[in-house]
């Protein structure tokens, strides 16, 4: 077996070429986006105000690698059964940690409304995740390791 | 004229991806001659299927360790599978 899982996760090399040049395009997109954001608000035209216009544009962002790297095949990599759900279980853990942390901290810093209703929000967003991240996972996963020869 | 740009533009679309590769048949030949799948070979050499595949076709060009683990899984050796020549093209 090749000794390329320490540094890439469970990618081997082809998903982590794809990985690269997605994420740099990714970067671009996200970094000419900011930018023509910048200039459209100099020049008078503002679809939203800035931090929400900021937090659209890298959700957007986001969504578009994700969707990438799941087409490319490169969400989820090579792994023995015994390390497969102890790895994913700890990488849904993560991911729900850190969407639940990110939202606290955006609206304790009052971005939205108060009238929002907090606690229905959190719940459908936690849920929102979790469900995507095992649709993609899943997808992910069949996309790499069946079909025909 | 038109043949040649459309030869043009599909090799320079090969190179974007990654370098003009034409298709692995001796890869093909010699796993099926083992009478492995291209899922048996990909987790003896701890690559995703998709990987294995897109080799045999030519979409992706392994590095010199992947194309050692895949002769070792085949019990062939790397000019069998991956040397080009004019004989052996």
């Amino acid at each position: 077996m090749l000794n390329t899982r320490n540094r890439n996760g469970n990618l081997d090399e082809m998903q982590v070429q794809f990985r690269n040049k997605i994420g740099n395009q990714c970067f671009f997109m996200l970094f000419y986006s900011l930018f023509l954001g910048l200039f459209l608000k100099d020049h008078g035209v503002q679809w939203a105000d800035s931090p929400i216009s900021v937090l659209i544009i890298m959700m957007l962002s986001m969504g578009y690698y994700l969707i990438r790297i799941v087409s490319a095949g490169a969400y989820v990599g090579t792994l023995t059964h015994s390390k497969k759900n102890t790895n994913f279980m700890v990488g849904l853990l993560a991911t729900m940690v850190i969407t639940i942390g990110s939202l606290l901290i955006i609206f304790r810093t009052n971005i939205f409304k108060e009238s929002f209703n907090i606690s229905y929000s959190l719940v459908s967003i936690f849920f929102f995740v979790f469900i995507m991240v095992i649709v993609f996972s899943k997808i992910s996963r069949r996309k790499n390791n069946q079909g025909n020869d | 004229m038109y043949n040649i740009l459309d030869t043009m533009s599909k090799q320079y679309y090969s190179i974007l991806r990654g370098g003009y590769v034409s298709k692995n048949l001796r890869l093909k030949s010699a796993r099926a001659a083992k009478d492995m799948s291209q899922k048996e070979v990909a987790e003896a050499v701890g690559v995703t299927r998709q990987t294995v595949n897109a080799i045999e076709n030519g979409d992706y060009n392994p590095s010199v360790w992947l194309c050692i683990a895949i002769c070792k899984a085949l019990n062939k050796t790397l000019d069998q599978i991956f040397w080009e020549d004019d004989d052996n093209a």
